[in-house]
């Protein structure tokens, strides 16, 4: 193997793949990015057995040839190579030499036949997404974690539906730990075909790692084949190994009834529960709600840090009531929202409350809160 | 000035009370513990505390070895407690037989210093037959290290123009924090007595033993920053046990853990706290000793969760000779009544559920053994022992 290629051309993508091949694992090859040179071309992929990611890059190719080199090293290699165009070639016993005129390193490489196979994927349905719409859904989707060492689906993964609705093709992501929920719904053009049957759970790793390689501006093509979630951009694809699970049924949360609206400032709320959280511990998470006559009353009496309080006037006439949240859920979910209003229906002490912006229930935000 | 109060040989002293015999060894009865506490009589045999008991007995054949009885000594530790509160409202006990007490400002209703260290004696022994050493000085680690010097029946002080004189003269090995480890490495820096530690720069002991470095630093210019502390909040919870045979066996293991972990969870829920950290501790046949850790998922005064947590340790560990000595204790106390997250779909953790459950459980069993014993229920597995 024996080609020249502009640092350019692959080195964001290495660094984007880090994530999946970078770090330390227990399968050594993983560790490792396939180079694989043929005709006018470079294939580059890393796999760490969940999430497979493949690029294509143009090279001048002196050699075909296939070579698997650590991706951490090569990735730094290149990033910090001082010429625009470099040299890879292939030396003896896996050994892979980088230069140019004036550097020359020599990696030590691996087996490429050990390196575990990427599926292929075939003639597939895919349908076209807005990156900033799909990279903002997976933002929202992934800021909600795994909800602790429980390692069931419907919290290690996230639930993708198409719904058909009032002549509307819906694409819908789901989020729980189990302690709020996230739904976010994005309408698309009309589909000829569904890309996708009704309901799939992506892992949020994968996800994550999906989120960067989306470039704001492009389309991305999105589809399932088999097992596999696939994300295809013009050169480059990943693809996701699918969950095998049930979803907790999470409709009858979205049923809303609006006399429970409470209008709430956004940056006016979100500022005050980042001032309660400092008086907010591992062990004691809680503050408290007071709603009453036109004003919100949060506080927290922390046992082993001390105690906060803090009014806010809003609208608020019914009987008045109290309830425990984690501010973290709030303040994580509100920057979200980009409306200057935003709408937190709460019903009861004891019933999960959903934060919503204006006329819009696209996005909503489903707590449940502490009991004392 | 402050106190500190040392009870002589407490464990056998309380049996020697109970027994009026010559030599009491407090231990195990078989040969393979390890002795928990001699009577001087007894120690003017070369027995001492931690020696194993086959050796023990050889060295004093006479003596009478009862097993260690922790309700009683804890007991007569509470009345001398009490006792020592009446002499100032600061006293910090340290362990079941060691307490410090700030008597700053009391000579005016008790007199000086020495007066005071005297009537504390007179009034454990006149009241509760049981003889302790004192040491009085005007710093915390001083007034440990003069208890130490008269044993048994001591009363050592040291007065503030002597604290200087002291210090350049004890030996380093002395200091409280300094073990063989820490000793070797001062011995190294020429470092002999506290004194000598003048010699070096805060910085230069701080690169050495780390923050020890700039206590040891203070303590040899006469700062110690301990104060008498009344409220010392207890920290951990443990019960341990040598086993009659050495043993390779995991399920006698985990049966004995089992007991102990039954007396942690007591432990715990007598002082209504729960932990969040499960220790075991293992000694082997070499006497070499391990301890593993284990973070539960949440805070818990079950001993039953306590146990499983223990188990899990021992299931994992690789034995490679047999184990002589089995514990577990709990620490990482968690403040009480802090709100509970509740979750959005009903299937809440499981384990979370039978925590709760078990403790629920404990507490019935607790109230049980309060009126009718401590063997009135028990496990089954345990109705044995």
């Amino acid at each position: 193997m024996n080609f020249v290629i502009n640092k350019n051309d692959i080195s964001d993508a290495l660094t984007r793949l880090q994530g999946i091949a970078g770090r330390k694992s227990s399968l050594a090859i993983t560790e490792t990015v396939l180079i694989r040179a043929q005709k006018d071309k470079v294939t580059i992929s890393a796999t760490d057995l969940e999430t497979g990611f493949e690029g294509i890059y143009p090279a001048i190719v002196e050699k075909d040839g296939m070579v698997a080199v650590n991706a951490r090293k090569f990735s730094d290699i290149v990033k910090t190579f001082p010429m625009e165009t470099i040299k890879i070639k292939e030396l003896e016993n896996q050994w892979i030499e980088i230069s140019s005129d004036s550097v020359e390193y020599h990696l030590v490489g691996m087996d490429p036949e050990e390196f575990p196979e990427i599926p292929k994927i075939s003639d597939i349905v895919f349908f076209k997404i807005n990156s900033g719409d799909f990279k903002r859904m997976i933002d929202k989707a992934v800021i909600i974690g795994v909800g602790g060492d429980e390692k069931r689906e419907h919290l290690i993964g996230v639930l993708l539906e198409h719904i058909d609705e009032n002549d509307q093709d819906i694409v819908r992501m789901v989020s729980t730990d189990i302690r709020r929920l996230s739904k976010m719904d994005y309408i698309v053009e009309r589909m000829d075909k569904p890309a996708f049957g009704e309901k799939i759970i992506i892992p949020k790793k994968g996800l994550t790692e999906v989120n960067k390689f989306l470039d704001p501006g492009l389309d991305v093509e999105i589809g399932v084949q088999g097992n596999h979630f696939i994300v295809k951009k013009e050169n480059e694809i990943i693809i996701l190994n699918l969950l095998d699970g049930d979803f907790p049924n999470y409709r009858e949360l979205l049923v809303l009834e609006d006399i429970y609206d409470i209008e709430l400032p956004r940056d006016l709320f979100s500022m005050m529960l980042k001032r309660m959280s400092i008086m907010t511990s591992d062990e004691y998470r809680g503050v408290n709600f007071h709603f009453e006559n036109d004003q919100l009353l949060v506080r927290v009496v922390n046992p082993t840090i001390g105690e906060s309080k803090e009014t806010l006037e809003i609208k608020y006439q019914r009987e008045p009531f109290d309830a425990v949240y984690n501010p973290r859920y709030f303040i994580e979910a509100m920057a979200f929202y980009e409306k200057d209003t935003v709408l937190l229906n709460i019903k009861d002490r004891e019933k999960p409350c959903v934060l919503r912006a204006e006329n819009d229930n696209t996005y909503l935000n489903i707590i449940m809160p502490m009991k004392i | 000035m402050i106190v500190h109060v040392d009870m002589d040989a407490f464990f056998a002293s309380v049996e020697q009370l109970d027994h009026p015999e010559q030599c009491v060894i407090v231990g195990g009865e078989s040969n393979r513990g390890v002795v928990c506490a001699a009577s001087y009589a007894a120690r003017k045999y070369g027995v001492h505390s931690a020696m194993p008991m086959f050796q023990a007995r050889r060295k004093c054949p006479q003596a009478v070895v009862v097993r260690p009885r922790h309700r009683r000594y804890a007991e007569i530790s509470s009345k001398v407690m009490e006792l020592l509160g009446s002499f100032s409202p600061l006293v910090e006990p340290v362990s079941i037989d060691e307490a410090f007490i700030d008597i700053t400002g009391c000579g005016a209703v008790f007199g000086t210093p020495a007066e005071i260290g005297r009537r504390i004696k007179e009034q454990i022994r006149g009241g509760l037959g049981l003889t302790c050493s004192v040491g009085i000085a005007p710093l915390k680690f001083l007034a440990k290290i003069a208890s130490d010097i008269n044993k048994p029946d001591g009363l050592t002080v040291i007065f503030p123009e002597d604290v200087e004189k002291v210090i350049a003269a004890l030996p380093i090995g002395r200091v409280p924090g300094v073990g063989p480890q820490t000793g070797r490495q001062l011995d190294r820096l020429g470092i002999r007595s506290l004194g000598d530690v003048r010699r070096y720069s805060e910085e230069q002991l701080m690169a050495r033993l780390g923050k020890y470095g700039r206590r040891l630093h203070e303590l040899s210019r006469g700062i110690d920053r301990s104060e008498v502390r009344p409220d010392r909040p207890v920290k951990s919870v443990s019960s341990e046990e040598t086993f009659a045979e050495n043993t390779y066996d995991k399920s006698v293991l985990k049966r004995c853990l089992l007991k102990h972990a039954g007396d942690v969870g007591r432990g715990l829920r007598k002082d209504g706290v729960r932990a969040k950290t499960v220790t075991v501790k293992i000694k082997f046949a070499d006497f070499t000793q391990v301890t593993r850790q284990v973070r539960l998922e949440g805070p818990t005064a079950a001993s039953e969760i306590i146990y499983r947590a223990a188990a899990k340790i021992v299931d994992a560990f690789d034995l490679n000779q047999p184990v002589r000595l089995i514990g577990v204790g709990a620490s990482d106390f968690s403040i009480k009544a802090g709100p509970v997250q509740l979750s959005l779909f009903p299937e809440p953790k499981q384990t979370e559920i039978n925590a709760a459950k078990w403790e629920k459980a404990d507490r019935a069993m607790d109230a049980i053994s309060e009126k009718f014993g401590r063997m009135a229920v028990t496990k089954a597995s345990l109705k044995d022992d």
